[in-house]
């Protein structure tokens, strides 16, 4: 077996839940508030992974590496949060195969987590409206510590939580923040090829292994001996 | 009025527990003499640690802080440096006065006590079983356990995971700028040792929450979590 892990944590946005079209309603909701154009779903597809901040500015300057203007930043901010706070879940899915995956990761007796760089009062409704929340033993949100992914900060936490050395623990997750927090942390890593990563293909940052669906578990993951 | 009810206290070792650098001098000078090179005063070496033991023996072999070591040279060195050191480990060591009463303070509290060091393990545990301070602590965390060491926030928030609490409720005792910097990035409170090692610069100039001139002083400063 490739993997023998006594800890899993799972990333949220594009590895566990497809929460891109509650956003894009948040966002295009935002910009009919702010007078600005709709933006399109290819786009805050890219745009997602880096925390609400980075995609209200991306949203914004129609620019993955766009900064606006202050002002205009600090005005949409509570505007989108408040958007988003109620399309959160509405719109989303779980991807196929997440349920089987997790099911599967709990039958070998190994702690389960979430860490996401979402903040908590957006990841929890989520979660629960998913029917996600019950599984997961631990949820770092991105606001729990002061730090988030890419460093290895939360991983580390929560490899402490559960009393696991961090060679001993797997990451899954489907974003160069994921690759870059598991690496530093001392985490293996497994990414999902469905995910977001701003349009580049995962497999440039050589994550331990790509798969297309959790339900492919069973052939990487193993009990430890 | 207690400055602090934390949920958690980390202590470091080396300048804020005990004073290691009779050991470590002792250790570099046996190891200078080895290699045929000049031999260092404490004084150098107090200023060298605080970073673990490969910058110190780079900074033993240069004669200066941030001196550049060739890597096969440097690993002759430290290898020498553990040989001479497993010898001289706690065998010169002394606690700084007030620690007892500081960590026995700390254990009426109820809540975990940790030690977060950046010595490796394999010099850890059998100095704090020479001392007589292992019994003070749930849980010790060294600079070989993780990946990552301090200055980084990771050590410190692998035991406030460990422990189930909020980082920014904990609190991290230290003496050196890397103690200050890794409770700074974890969310944790620092509060300072005034007698401890800081490569030979003030710990005050970098304003941490509190500095204490005694362990014994946390009596004062701390109080149990508030329920």
């Amino acid at each position: 077996m490739k993997f023998t892990p006594k800890m899993v944590l799972f990333d949220l946005d594009g590895t566990l839940i497809d929460s891109v079209p509650d956003l894009l309603v948040a966002v295009n909701q935002m910009q009919d508030e702010l007078g600005l154009p709709h933006r399109a779903e290819a786009d805050v597809r890219n745009w997602v992974g880096n925390g609400i901040e980075r995609l209200v500015e991306r949203a914004l300057t129609n620019d993955l590496h766009g900064t606006p203007d202050a002002a205009l930043f600090d005005k949409a901010i509570p505007i989108f949060k408040r958007l988003y706070a109620e399309s959160n879940g509405k719109h989303s899915c779980v991807f196929p195969g997440v349920k089987e995956g997790i099911a599967y990761v709990k039958s070998l007796g190994l702690s389960v987590g979430c860490v996401t760089n979402k903040a908590a009062a957006f990841t929890l409704p989520l979660l629960k409206d998913m029917g996600l929340l019950d599984s997961f033993e631990t949820v770092i949100a991105g606001d729990t510590l002061p730090l988030k992914k890419p460093d290895p900060a939360p991983l580390i936490y929560a490899a402490g939580w559960f009393k696991v050395h961090p060679r001993e623990a797997l990451m899954i997750g489907d974003s160069i923040s994921d690759v870059k927090a598991a690496r530093a942390a001392g985490f293996s890593i497994i990414c999902m090829s469905y995910g977001y990563n701003h349009g580049e293909d995962i497999r440039n940052y050589h994550p331990d292994a790509v798969i297309d669906s959790m339900a492919e578990f069973p052939k990487l993951i193993g009990k430890a001996s | 009025m207690p400055q602090f009810a934390p949920n958690l206290v980390l202590f470091d070792l080396d300048g804020t527990l005990v004073d290691s650098v009779p050991d470590l001098h002792e250790a570099v000078n046996r190891m200078l003499a080895e290699l045929g090179r000049p031999t260092r005063t404490i004084e150098q070496v107090r200023d060298w640690i605080g970073n673990g033991i490969k910058p110190l023996v780079s900074c033993a072999l240069t004669g200066q802080m941030d001196g550049k070591v060739d890597e096969a040279l440097l690993d002759e060195a430290i290898a020498a440096f553990d040989r001479a050191y497993q010898a001289t480990n706690g065998k010169f060591t002394r606690i700084f006065p007030g620690v007892i009463e500081g960590l026995e303070y700390v254990r009426t509290l109820d809540i975990p006590v940790g030690l977060m060091t950046n010595t490796p393990r394999a010099y850890t545990e059998p100095l704090l079983a020479e001392t007589g301070l292992l019994r003070f602590f749930d849980h010790v965390h060294c600079g070989d356990d993780l990946p990552v060491q301090k200055p980084d926030a990771g050590p410190l928030l692998y035991v406030a995971g460990w422990f189930r609490v909020e980082p920014t409720g904990a609190l991290m005792v230290g003496d050196s700028i890397s103690d200050l910097n890794a409770a700074r990035a974890a969310g944790f409170n620092i509060v300072c040792t005034s007698y401890g090692y800081n490569h030979g610069r003030d710990i005050r100039d970098y304003n941490p929450d509190a500095m204490i001139d005694s362990l014994d002083e946390l009596k004062s400063l701390l109080a149990g979590a508030t329920t």
